[in-house]
């Protein structure tokens, strides 16, 4: 099975569990767009 | 409760008690402009003696996630009680949790922002390097 996500979200003051899976909700799909808008790295640039 | 390891990355996911990791080593994010919301995924790994999880639910530990800005003033901190339900395969040894964790909090400047993350008296510190711009050679997707 698999296990939930913890989110401590220090925006919105709020700590809780996200499902995952076959069980994702919106909230999953609005946590992994949020890091679409993101580009991280290690440090060292992309090649 | 110890932490044995904080792994920052793009995406981790729990089965069984097993984490698939993905990207694993973020440690810059490079935003167009601030204020950005950064979000870090963390796979997080607990060791537990037999005798902090034996009573299951009924017993608590605590987690507190804290964010520190480039000045190391705290920005935020949050935090809560959560149990184990897992049994030790032998008494003696220690007993992996692995846990699945997201991050998100604003970053209002360039610099690094420190995460610590505590579960009862361990902690575990990340530094995040914030930047203003694209990574050098990547193309904005209106220029490629």
């Amino acid at each position: 099975m698999q296990e939930p996500i913890i989110v401590f979200d220090h925006i919105r003051k709020t700590v809780s569990t996200v499902p995952t899976g076959p069980a994702a909700d919106e909230k999953l799909a609005e946590l992994l767009e949020s890091q679409r808008n993101q580009v991280a790295t290690s440090g060292r640039p992309p090649s | 409760m110890n932490i044995d390891w904080v792994i920052p990355c793009r995406y981790v996911e729990v089965h069984d008690n097993l984490g698939t990791i993905i990207g694993a080593g973020i440690d810059t994010y490079w935003v167009p402009e601030f204020p950005a919301p950064i979000q870090v995924l963390l796979a997080v790994r607990l060791l537990a003696m037999a005798e902090e999880i034996e009573q299951g639910e009924k017993q608590k530990h605590a987690m507190t996630n804290r964010v520190r800005d480039p000045r190391g003033d705290v920005l935020s901190e949050m935090g809560g009680k959560f149990s184990v339900s897992a049994v030790a395969t032998n008494p003696d040894w220690l007993t992996g949790i692995m846990a699945a964790t997201a991050i998100q909090f604003e970053a209002a400047e360039e610099g690094t922002y420190t995460i610590d993350h505590l579960v009862d008296n361990a902690s575990a510190s990340l530094p995040i390097h914030v930047v203003e711009g694209l990574p050098p050679g990547v193309t904005p997707p209106d220029e490629a």
